[in-house]
């Protein structure tokens, strides 16, 4: 994931933290009710529904970019069929110097 | 109609279906084609975060404290965001060091340690119960709710029925049936549940549909819609304040208490666990699961407020327990296939946390606790059974069993009392103690065991007083004293307001206290504690895991010697043979065979296999009680690291330059091969010079003593002798200029004077200047040089010297009498080709390059003499290279010799 994604995902975490706390929960809770739902409920449901929209688009945006490069090393489980360790995986024990 | 037969028998024919899924996905596991190998079936199975809690006890929540609800959603929403970093690490973690459990994380960071693996288990067996209880009381109170079918009352508490008819206590015996069949079919050392994840995803997508046709049945059957429905609420004025904050208990304090807590217990519940880091397939999935996941929430809370409205407009209060809506309503909507439905949804979302629940745990107890204490005491019969795979399969069976009964006994002695969510939290404020330990453990090196175990002990300590006591003092175990007035009076130790810490809600408080003991714990037992070598290498590596490894660390704390034969029948022991030995032919197919003797390499690998079926800590125990050695000191483990490394650089180094040397000396060994044959060329042109110096020398000296001693010689032949000793001494100053002319070229000292020449007329010259010695040898001279002058720039005596060198060369190399040389000049494109050619007996191929070096000399094939003085092609090279231009020889054996020289125009030749 690029560094850019990373700041954004960093700042959606603040963002979502900022919005759904006090004070800022405390400026919504109205009697007032917007398409007949009451504003406290309709504010919370909407700014859930804009994190998950805000990280979709944070999550693909970066999906694009290309999927990190760093792959986990060839698991010696036996379920798998084992398969010939990868040349970048070295952290595995294949690697070790003799 | 809704008999109990129909309920019993679609519950068990739902579970049924859940076994055939489970059943199938462990077969296509089995041939490799894994079914929950995609980012859908991974994010429903994380759905298993939404339980018998989320499908009766939001709405209960919800219907008394309005948005209370919420912040248990919200939490794993803002912790998905952070999901890619944290959850990551930790999977990548997980894969590497083989992990099994959470305890087996925490003991494996913190230098796999038993203790700290069997504590984790302990704070999760007590801290799970509650939550394992609420899921037992949901089955049964929904089961009796909806037995009274159409009548919609509800049933009298279970805990004053003796328990054989109490029917939570059957619903237990079946989920212990259900959790044994399903989760201890066989051992499987990676411990993962193909099929049970499978089953779970299924349950996750049930839950959710069966929730959301309820809600939208209640928002648009009983209600004219959300609108319709609000409305009606907000004439009441106790509904309408459920729509404002006041009515959340603790206010904004308890509100972000309860966020913090459920972003932890999302990860390290340990079902949570199991799922998101041991059941992962794949790390991209979790791409996808980081906004997939809180959409699942998002979903399954839409309706949750409007249920809750609607349950407290269409039922009096108080007559339906406000946890139950969700199957009340449709009941009392006269709907017996919607509440059917409903009952069986709040079924899957009891049953798939009750399962994986349950043998995670039983996993860990039986890793964590019963073997370590069984293997450490090894009684006798244990110790002759040379295949433990079966009692390891019986005591996690016992286990699950155990797990649930406790979870019943909870529910009947003490959950009864309070609604589902106030039990659930508490499980949640447990899971959330394991936070600072692994999260911390992720980012901090330093943070040991010692730290660990402080901070673990404090905050379970701390837990215990604050929330678990007082729950059983409200249910009547410990009087009711303890929690109004503080243990023996002391008002300062008063569990809900430790300190007189009075002013937050009884979650916000424990959350506070316990994660202040157990932070500052880990925090200062790391800086104070002194972590041993292993503590060392397991913080390193889970710190680094993403950086490459150079080297694994952890092989080289065994360095003791075992037989592979002993390893062999260790592992066979937990994990059968035939398992076993499939693990030993792949290392061998992997490293190309084993050795005896095994090394610190092999006896890893098998500790990682055991860990995966007994854990890390126990593993390690095993694994040293047959490898006969010490155990490395911390100083030497990072001594050999260090070493290590640096070796590896060095020897780099090394071979660079010992390339580079490799280079160096293949060249010198050239140089000097060529300075010893000019060396051996040198000796042989001083010999040839003395020698060509001697003879002249020696007959002047001869010729002149004659002539001294005999003064009365008549005059004939004092003449005679006089021409001899004047020819010798113009040989003898020949020689001694073209050595001199040599050095003069070779330092450069010489002095050129360019200017046009008349490169024919300068032949002609060169030609007459030598007609002498063709008449002496009687060699015949054919000149070929056309009828125009050729005009080029250069030095005239220099270039003459040339020609005379090549003809006298020539002239030398003749036989005499029938010795012919021709003399040609023509043009080419670019350059004057001067050719000199002999019918002597020619120059080898090997001697063509040769002759032009100093000092050589080609050896009369007859004689073995030398005829030059071997600098008279060397000097006219260089003056023939000055002028731009080139020499060089073209023979073969026994044919002759033609001498090129080929010089470059000024202008055009003229066309003739």
């Amino acid at each position: 994931m690029r560094q850019q994604s990373r700041e954004y995902i960093v700042i959606l975490f603040i963002v979502g933290v900022l919005a759904l706390n006090y004070p800022i929960v405390e400026l919504f809770d109205r009697s007032w009710m917007p398409f007949g739902v009451p504003l406290l409920y309709f504010y919370l449901y909407v700014v859930w529904l804009a994190l998950i929209i805000l990280l979709i688009l944070v999550v693909q945006h970066s999906e694009i970019i290309g999927a990190d490069p760093s792959q986990p090393p060839p698991d010696p489980a036996p379920r798998q069929p084992v398969l010939p360790a990868k040349p970048e995986a070295e952290a595995s024990d294949s690697a070790e110097p003799h | 109609m809704l008999g109990d037969g129909v309920i019993i028998a679609s519950a068990l024919a739902y579970m049924g279906a859940l076994f055939g899924i489970a059943y199938y996905g462990d077969q296509r596991a089995d041939v490799g084609r894994s079914i929950i190998a995609n980012p859908y079936i991974y994010t429903l199975s994380l759905a298993i975060y939404c339980t018998a809690w989320t499908f009766y006890g939001s709405v209960g929540l919800a219907a008394t404290s309005g948005v209370d609800y919420l912040p248990v959603y919200l939490g794993p929403t803002l912790m998905a965001i952070l999901l890619w970093f944290v959850l990551r690490r930790i999977v990548r973690i997980a894969k590497v060091h083989r992990i099994t459990t959470i305890a087996d994380f925490v003991a494996s960071r913190y230098g796999k340690s038993g203790l700290l693996a069997g504590m984790v288990t302990v704070i999760v067996v007590f801290g799970i119960l509650p939550y394992i209880s609420i899921q037992l009381k949901a089955i049964a109170t929904s089961f009796s709710l909806l037995r009274q079918y159409p009548m919609v009352t509800m049933a009298t508490a279970s805990a004053q029925q003796p328990f054989w008819t109490d029917t939570t206590f059957f619903v237990a015996l079946v989920l212990i049936v259900f959790a044994i069949l399903f989760g201890t079919r066989h051992i499987d050392n990676t411990e993962r549940h193909e099929g049970m994840v499978a089953a779970v995803a299924f349950e996750s997508l049930f839950k959710l549909v069966a929730f959301v046709l309820v809600g939208v049945v209640v928002t648009f059957v009983t209600f004219d819609g959300p609108a319709d429905l609000f409305k009606q609420a907000a004439t009441q004025p106790e509904l309408a304040a459920l729509m404002r904050f006041d009515v959340v208990p603790g206010g904004y304090g308890g509100w972000l208490s309860l966020t913090f807590l459920s972003m932890m217990a999302f990860l390290f519940l340990p079902r949570q666990f199991q799922v998101l880091v041991i059941e992962n397939v794949d790390e991209t999935h979790i791409r996808k699961a980081i906004w997939l996941f809180p959409l699942y929430l998002f979903a399954i809370n839409l309706f949750v407020l409007p249920i809750a409205l609607g349950g407290r407009l269409v039922f009096d209060q108080g007559s339906v327990d406000a946890d139950m809506y969700v199957l009340a309503l449709p009941m009392a909507e006269q709907m017996p296939s919607l509440a059917l439905l409903a009952f069986l949804g709040g079924l899957s979302a009891a049953i798939s946390m009750i399962l994986f629940e349950t043998v995670t745990l039983s996993t860990m107890v039986c890793n964590d606790v019963v073997m370590p204490i069984l293997l450490r005491a090894n009684p006798p019969w244990l110790a002759s059974r040379s295949d433990l795979s079966g009692l390891l399969l019986s005591i996690r069976r016992v286990g699950i069993a155990a797990l649930i009964l406790l979870g019943y006994l909870y529910f009947r002695f003490i959950g009864e009392s309070y609604a589902l969510v106030t039990s659930g939290l508490i499980s949640f404020a447990a899971a959330a103690q394991f936070a600072p330990p692994i999260l911390i453990g992720l980012y901090w090196k330093r943070a040991n065991r010692l730290g660990a175990l402080v901070g673990l002990s404090g905050g379970f300590l701390v837990w215990t007083y604050t929330l678990l006591l007082p729950a059983m003092a409200r249910s009547g175990w410990i009087a009711t004293g303890f929690v109004e007035q503080g243990p023996f009076g002391l008002e300062l130790l008063k569990p809900y307001a430790l300190f007189g810490l009075s002013e937050m809600d009884p979650y916000m408080h424990a959350v506070f206290w316990s994660m202040l003991v157990n932070i500052s714990g880990l925090v200062f037992g790391s800086i104070l504690g002194r972590p041993d070598a292993i503590e060392q290498v397991q913080g390193s590596q889970f710190v680094n895991v993403f950086e490459r490894e150079r080297h694994d660390g952890d092989s080289l704390l065994w360095r003791g010697m075992v037989e592979t034969t002993d390893l062999y029948e260790l592992l066979a022991r937990f994990l059968g043979p035939q398992r076993a030995s499939d693990a030993f032919d792949r290392y061998a197919r992997d490293y190309h065979n084993y050795p005896l003797q095994a090394d610190s390499r092999l006896i890893h690998y098998t500790e990682r296999l055991l860990a995966g079926a007994i854990g890390a800590a126990s593993a390690r125990v095993m694994i040293s009680s047959i490898v006969m050695g010490e155990v490395l000191s911390i100083e030497e483990v990072m001594t050999i690291l260090d070493e290590s490394t640096q070796v590896i650089e060095y020897s780099r180094r090394l071979e660079q330059q010992s390339r580079e040397l490799e280079a160096a000396s293949v060249e010198l060994r050239e140089a000097n091969n060529r300075l010893r044959k000019l060396d051996q060329l040198k000796d042989e042109f001083i010999s040839t010079v003395t020698h060509e110096l001697r003879t002249p020398l020696t007959s002047i000296r001869a010729f002149s003593e004659i002539l001294l001693t005999n003064p009365d010689m008549d005059v004939e032949q004092r003449t005679q002798f006089l021409g001899i000793i004047v020819k010798e001494s113009e040989r003898l100053t020949r020689l001694i200029n073209q050595v001199l002319d040599m050095a003069k070229i070779d330092s450069g000292q010489i002095e050129w004077y360019t200017e046009d020449i008349d490169l024919r007329a300068l032949i002609e010259d060169a030609v007459a200047a030598t007609s002498q010695l063709f008449r002496d040898n009687a060699v015949t001279l054919h000149q070929e040089l056309g009828h125009q002058p050729v005009t080029i720039r250069g030095d005239h005596d220099r270039l003459t010297q040339v020609v005379i060198n090549l003809l006298s060369n020539a002239v030398k190399f003749c036989p005499e009498q029938t010795g012919e040389i021709i003399i040609r000049l023509r043009p080419t494109l670019t350059h004057w080709r001067l050719e000199v050619n002999d019918n002597g007996p020619g120059i080898a191929h090997d001697q063509h390059k040769l002759v032009f070096e100093k000092f050589h000399q080609v050896s009369d094939s007859h004689s073995g003499k030398p005829k030059g003085t071997g600098l008279g092609l060397p000097i006219s090279q260089k003056i023939v290279e000055h002028h731009r231009g080139r020499i060089w020889v073209e023979s073969e054996p026994g044919q002759g010799a033609v001498f090129i020289v080929e010089l470059p125009m000024v202008e055009p030749p003229d066309p003739v």
